[in-house]
C-alpha cells in the first residue's frame, strides 16, 4: 500500500507539477522555465479556435468509440461465455487486435482504406465499383470515424476479456435461484446477470474512455491530424506543440485543460461504479 | 542574405593547426576519402552523432571512411526525420548530453539556437583553414547555418526538390517535352488522368499529407516556381501575394487528377507508384534518380527529370529548398575539437561528392565542386542538370526560431485548402496573419 | 458447486451471428497483414490479395534488422513491468476495496494520473531517469511501465476485489491468517482470473506502447519492437511488406503467451480455488 501510494504521488505529482510550472512559464522544450508569464498561455490557448476544436472533438470522440466498443465488447464476452466448444481458440482470436502494435494498426487500415490499390478499393472494383473514388481517409466528414473504427477493432478486445473475466467470475447460485424462479434467455441477461457485473462494465468503460481520450499513434500515422483539423485530437496537438514546436508552455495548458475534461466526462463512470458496489 | 559572421582573426586553436599540418590531399577519387590522416583530435575518441533515418545509408559509409581517416569512431543514434531535434533537445534539456553532434532539418536550427543547444560555430567557420565555406553552394549555406547573424552548422544534405517524370507514359500521351511552366503541367496531369485513369494510371503524385515536409514541401515547390516568398524585404509575412495566392491555386487544380487522394498521400505511397510506372509525374528530392534505377524499380531507364516548373511573370526556375539537413556541434560536447573535425570532414567536397554518387545515401549536393564534379554527372546525369538549377537562386523556409509553428500554420491551411475550406486567397490571408502575430510575438 | 465450467446461459443464434461477424471483423484485416508480410513493394499498394510468389525476402530483412532482438527487449519489457506493477496493485486494490483505505475516493484518485497522454510528462520523466542513470537501459522503461500502469490496475483490480463475498475472507480470519497469508492464500487465488485478464491487459499496453519508448531507447541494442516498427515505416522508400512481416513477427511470441494464459482465465476460478 506504502508503495503504491509512493509511487501515485511521484508519477501524479511530480509532472503535474511540471505542467503547471511550464504553463505558467515562458516554455519552450530546452527551456521550460524560461521567465514567468503568468496566465499568458492560458489565454492564448483558450483563444485558440483549434485548442476548442480538438477538446469538443476529442470527447465526441472518446464517448462514441466507448459506446461502440463497450456494446461490441459485452456482446462478444456474453456470447463467448456460452460457446461449449472451441470457445478456447475463439477467446485467442478475439484477443489479436489487441496484440498488434498500434503502429502497426495503423498502417494495416491505411494500406486496407486507400484509393489507389488498397484491399477495400480493389474489393469494390472488383465488384464493379468505382473503388477509387472511395477515400475515407481524405474526406472532413468521414475521416474521424474511419479513424475511430480503426481504434474500435484495436481495442474492443480489451472489453472484452476483461468482461468475460467479470462474467466468469458471476455466483453461479444467484443465476440458477434466478432460473428457477423462472428468469431465463434476454430476462435473465439484462435482469440478473448484467446487473451483477454492471460495476465491471463502469470500470471496463472508463479504462476505455481513457484510452479513446489518448488517441494518438492512429492520428499520427493514418492522417497526421488532417484533412484540415478534421482528425486533429486533443494529444496530436499536445504532440504537436511540444514536440514539433517546442512551445512545452502551450503544451501544458492543453494537457491541463484535457485533464479537467476527462475528469468531468469520467466522473458519471466513477459514480456508476460506485453505486454498483454499495 | 547580409553576411554578419565576425572574422576576428583568431585562429581556432589546436583544431585548425592539426588539421592545415595534416592535410594531404582531399583525394577526390571515389573512395575512401582522406582529409585528415596524420595526428587527429579523434584519435580514440567516440563521437555521439543523432542522425535521421533518411541518412541511416550515409552514416554507415561516413563511420567506415572516418574511422579510417582519423581514427575516430562515430556511435551513431538513428531517429525519425522529424524528431531529431526533439530529441536532442530533451538530452540536453534534461542534463543527459548524449550527443556531441547533431545532424538536423534546417528550419529547426533557429529553435536549437535559440534554447542554447547548438553551439555558436562563427568563430570556427571564419578561421578554419580547410573548411572552404565559399564552396558550399550560396543559396544553401545560409539558409542552413545562418541564425540571428551567427553561424550554427555546416550544410550536410542540400535537399531540393525537381520534377521526375515516366517517359513511357508522356509518349503514349503525346507528350514530347516535360512542361515548363505549372500551367503545362496541370494540362499534361489532366491528358494522362483522363486518359489512363481506368488502369489505374494518374498524371502525378502529390504529396499532400498534412506534414511540413510533404505537404509544405509541394507548396513550396510551386511558391518558388512562381516566385513568391515567405517573407518580404522587410522580414514581414508575403504569403498574401499574388504568387503565393496563384501557387496555392495551382496545388489546389491539380489535386482532382492526382493518384488519389493527396491528401493521404506520403512517401510511403507515392515513391511506389512512381517506380512502378503509375504516375507520370512527381516533385520528390534528387535521390528518387538513383531509386529509379535501382533493384525495386520498373522504370529503369524510362524516366526523366527536369527543373521545377515556373508559373506567373516568373520564367526562371528557382530551387525549392524543401528539408535539408545541417550538421551542428552540441553546446555541451566534451569533445569539440574532434566534433568540429568531423563535421569539417563530413561536409568537405571530397565526403559530398562520395555521398551523392552513393546509391541510398540519402545525401544530395551541398558543394558547388561536387555538384559539377563530372562524376556526379556520370553516376546520374538527368539530376545533377536538372539540380544544377540551385546554382541560380533557391526559396529557402524561414529558420527563425518559431519556423517549426509557422511552418505548422502554413501545413494545417493549406490541408484546409485542400479540403474545400475556402479559397486560396482566404486561407493565405488567414495564414498570413498568424504568421504575422507570431513574428510579431 | 459443479467442478466443470460453468456458463450463464445457452448460446443462441444472435450469439452464433455475433461470434461469426466478430471473427471476421478481426480476422480479415489480419489475414491481409499477413499475405502484405510476403509481397513486394510494389503489390502492396497495387491492390493485391495475395502474393504472386512468397517473397521470404521480407523475413531474411527482419531478422537482419534486428527485429528479433527488439520483440525479445520488448517481451522482457512488458512481462518484467507487468509483474512489479501487479505487485504493486494488488494489495493497493485489497486494502482500498476491503478496508477502506484512503477513503473512497483514493482509486479515483490513483487513477488521476493515467488520464493524460504522456507526452508533456516526458520531460520530466526524462530528467528522473537521467538522475536515476536509467536513460537508454531496459531496465530504465520497464520501471517507466511498472509505475504508468500501477493506476490503471488497481482501478481494474479493485472491481475484482469487490465482488468476493466479504464471509470468505472473514472465514480466513479466524482460521488466523495475518493479512500477507488472507492476500496470498484466499484472495489472490479468488480473483486469478481478474488478476491474468489485467496482467494480459497491461503486458499488452506496455508491449505496444512506442512515444515514451521512442524518447528513452535511443540505441537500437535496446529497441522495443514498435520503435523498431516506426524506424521501418519512417523510411522515405518504406518497405510496407517488410513492416508487416516485422508486425506479424511481433505478435506471434505475445499471442503464445496470451494463449497460454488465456486458459488460466477460465480454469483459475472455476475448478474452485477458494482452498
Amino acid at each position: 500500500m506504502v508503495p503504491t501510494i509512493l509511487v501515485v504521488v511521484v508519477l501524479a505529482l511530480y509532472p503535474l507539477a511540471f505542467s503547471v510550472a511550464a504553463a505558467l512559464n515562458d516554455s519552450s522544450l530546452g527551456k521550460p522555465f524560461n521567465g514567468w508569464v503568468g496566465l499568458e498561455n492560458v489565454e492564448s490557448v483558450l483563444g485558440d479556435g483549434d485548442v476548442i476544436g480538438a477538446l469538443i472533438r476529442t470527447t465526441i470522440y472518446a464517448l462514441a468509440v466507448t459506446a461502440v466498443s463497450v456494446l461490441a465488447g459485452l456482446a462478444i464476452a456474453v456470447a463467448l461465455d456460452r460457446t461449449t466448444r472451441g470457445g478456447s481458440l475463439l477467446r485467442t482470436i478475439f484477443l489479436l487486435p489487441l496484440l498488434t502494435p498500434a503502429v502497426t494498426v495503423a498502417i494495416l487500415w491505411k494500406v486496407i482504406l486507400s484509393p489507389s490499390g488498397g484491399l477495400l478499393s480493389t474489393v469494390l472494383t472488383d465488384l464493379g465499383f468505382d473503388g477509387s473514388a472511395l477515400s475515407p481517409l481524405s474526406s472532413t466528414a468521414l475521416a474521424l470515424p474511419t479513424i475511430a473504427l480503426a481504434d474500435v477493432w484495436e481495442w474492443t478486445p480489451l472489453v472484452t476479456i476483461l468482461l468475460y473475466a467479470a462474467l466468469q467470475a458471476v455466483d453461479w447460485e444467484t443465476v440458477e435461484a434466478a432460473t428457477l424462479d423462472g428468469a431465463h434467455g434476454r430476462t435473465l441477461l439484462l435482469g440478473v446477470i448484467l446487473p451483477t457485473i454492471a460495476g465491471a462494465i463502469a470500470a471496463v468503460a472508463l479504462i476505455r474512455l481513457v484510452l479513446a481520450f489518448k488517441v494518438f499513434d492512429l492520428v499520427a500515422v493514418l492522417t497526421a491530424g488532417g484533412p484540415g483539423q478534421s482528425t486533429t485530437t486533443a494529444s496530436y496537438l499536445i504532440f504537436q506543440r511540444a514536440l514539433q514546436q517546442f512551445d512545452v508552455g502551450q503544451a501544458s495548458v492543453i494537457t491541463l485543460l484535457l485533464a479537467i475534461v476527462v475528469t468531468l466526462v469520467t466522473l458519471p463512470f466513477v459514480y456508476l461504479m460506485r453505486r454498483a458496489h454499495a | 542574405m547580409d553576411q554578419t559572421t565576425k572574422r576576428t582573426g583568431r585562429r581556432s586553436r589546436a583544431i585548425s593547426a592539426l588539421i592545415a599540418t595534416s592535410v594531404v590531399a582531399t583525394g577526390a577519387s571515389v573512395g575512401t576519402v582522406n582529409v585528415a590522416s596524420a595526428a587527429s583530435a579523434c584519435e580514440g575518441v567516440t563521437l555521439n552523432v543523432l542522425f535521421p533515418q533518411p541518412h541511416q545509408g550515409a552514416a554507415e559509409t561516413l563511420i567506415a571512411d572516418f574511422a579510417a581517416a582519423t581514427g575516430g569512431t562515430i556511435n551513431p543514434t538513428i531517429v525519425p526525420y522529424d524528431e531529431v531535434a526533439a530529441k536532442a533537445t530533451l538530452d540536453a534539456q534534461s542534463g543527459a548530453n548524449t550527443f556531441d553532434v547533431v545532424d538536423t532539418f534546417y528550419i529547426n536550427v533557429g529553435a536549437l539556437a535559440q534554447d542554447g543547444i547548438l553551439m555558436d560555430l562563427s568563430e570556427w567557420i571564419a578561421s578554419d583553414a580547410d573548411l572552404n565555406p565559399d564552396d558550399f553552394i550560396g543559396s544553401v549555406y545560409d539558409p542552413y547555418s545562418l541564425n540571428d547573424g551567427k553561424r550554427y552548422g555546416v550544410p550536410f544534405d542540400g535537399d531540393t526538390h525537381v520534377l521526375f517524370y515516366n517517359t513511357e507514359i508522356l509518349e503514349r500521351n503525346g507528350i514530347t517535352e516535360p512542361p515548363a511552366t505549372w500551367d503545362e503541367y496541370l494540362a499534361d496531369v489532366k491528358t494522362i488522368t483522363e486518359n489512363e485513369k481506368a488502369n489505374g494510371i494518374y498524371g502525378a503524385a502529390i504529396l499532400g499529407q498534412k506534414s511540413p515536409v510533404i505537404l509544405g514541401s509541394s507548396y513550396v515547390n510551386r511558391l518558388a516556381g512562381f516566385g513568391g516568398s515567405f517573407l518580404d524585404e522587410n522580414g514581414q509575412p508575403a504569403l498574401d501575394s499574388e504568387a503565393a495566392i496563384a501557387a496555392a491555386q495551382a496545388l489546389l487544380d491539380v489535386a482532382p487528377y492526382a493518384l488519389p487522394t493527396p491528401q493521404e498521400t506520403a512517401f510511403d505511397q507515392a515513391l511506389p507508384a512512381f517506380l512502378n510506372g503509375q504516375v507520370a509525374f512527381m516533385e520528390f528530392w534528387t535521390d528518387l534518380g538513383t531509386y529509379a534505377e535501382g533493384p525495386d524499380s520498373k522504370i529503369q531507364g524510362k524516366w526523366g527529370v527536369t527543373s521545377l516548373p515556373v508559373g506567373g511573370d516568373n520564367t526562371t526556375p528557382i530551387a525549392a529548398l524543401n528539408a535539408g539537413f545541417v550538421l551542428g556541434v552540441t553546446a555541451a560536447t566534451q569533445k569539440k575539437d574532434c566534433a568540429l573535425e568531423f563535421i569539417e570532414y563530413a561536409s568537405s567536397t571530397a565526403t559530398n561528392l562520395k555521398l551523392i554518387t552513393t546509391t541510398g545515401s540519402g545525401i544530395d549536393p551541398v558543394r558547388i565542386s561536387s555538384l559539377n564534379d563530372p562524376s556526379y554527372a556520370a553516376f546520374n546525369s538527368k539530376v545533377q542538370a536538372a539540380a544544377a538549377t540551385a546554382l541560380n537562386g533557391a526559396l529557402a523556409w524561414p529558420t527563425v526560431p518559431a519556423a517549426p509553428k509557422l511552418f505548422q500554420e502554413l501545413t494545417d491551411g493549406l490541408s484546409a485548402l485542400l479540403d474545400g475550406q475556402g479559397t486560396p486567397a482566404e486561407v493565405l490571408a488567414q495564414v498570413n496573419e498568424s504568421w504575422k502575430a507570431e513574428l510579431g510575438g | 458447486m459443479s467442478s466443470t465450467r460453468m456458463r450463464h446461459g445457452r448460446l443462441g443464434p444472435i450469439g452464433v451471428l455475433v461470434l461469426a461477424i466478430g471473427v471476421l471483423w478481426v480476422l480479415i484485416p489480419l489475414a491481409y497483414l499477413l499475405s502484405m508480410a510476403f509481397m513486394t513493394r510494389t503489390e502492396v499498394i497495387s491492390g493485391s490479395y495475395l502474393p504472386a510468389t512468397l517473397q521470404w525476402e521480407n523475413w531474411q530483412a527482419v531478422v537482419e534488422a534486428g527485429i528479433p532482438r527488439t520483440i525479445g527487449n520488448s517481451l522482457l519489457v512488458a512481462v518484467g513491468a507487468t509483474l512489479i506493477t501487479l505487485v504493486l496493485a494488488t494489495p493497493a486494490a485489497w486494502a482500498i476495496a476491503r478496508h477502506g483505505a484512503g477513503g473512497k475516493a483514493l482509486s479515483a484518485v490513483i487513477l488521476a494520473p493515467w488520464l493524460l497522454p504522456p507526452i508533456v510528462a516526458v520531460v520530466p520523466i526524462f530528467v528522473l531517469l537521467r538522475v536515476a542513470g536509467l536513460n537508454n537501459t531496459l531496465l530504465g522503461i520497464t520501471l517507466v511501465y511498472s509505475l504508468v500502469n500501477v493506476p490503471v490496475a488497481v482501478w481494474l483490480l479493485e472491481g475484482f476485489v469487490r465482488r468476493l463475498p466479504g464471509e470468505i475472507e472473514e472465514a480466513g480470519t479466524v482460521d488466523g491468517a495475518g493479512d500477507l497469508g488472507l492476500l496470498l492464500r484466499i484472495v489472490v487465488p479468488l480473483i486469478a482470473p481478474g488478476i491474468v485478464a489485467v496482467g494480459i491487459i497491461i503486458t499488452v499496453l506496455s508491449y505496444n506502447e512506442y512515444l515514451l519508448a521512442s524518447f528513452i531507447l535511443l540505441q537500437p541494442e535496446v529497441h522495443t519492437l514498435p520503435v523498431a516498427i516506426s524506424l521501418f515505416q519512417g523510411d522515405r522508400f518504406a518497405h510496407l511488406g517488410r513492416i508487416a512481416a516485422a508486425s506479424v513477427a511481433g505478435v506471434l511470441p505475445v499471442y503464445a503467451v496470451a494463449v497460454l494464459f488465456q486458459r488460466w482465465l477460465v480454469s483459475g476460478l472455476t475448478s474452485g480455488g477458494v482452498k
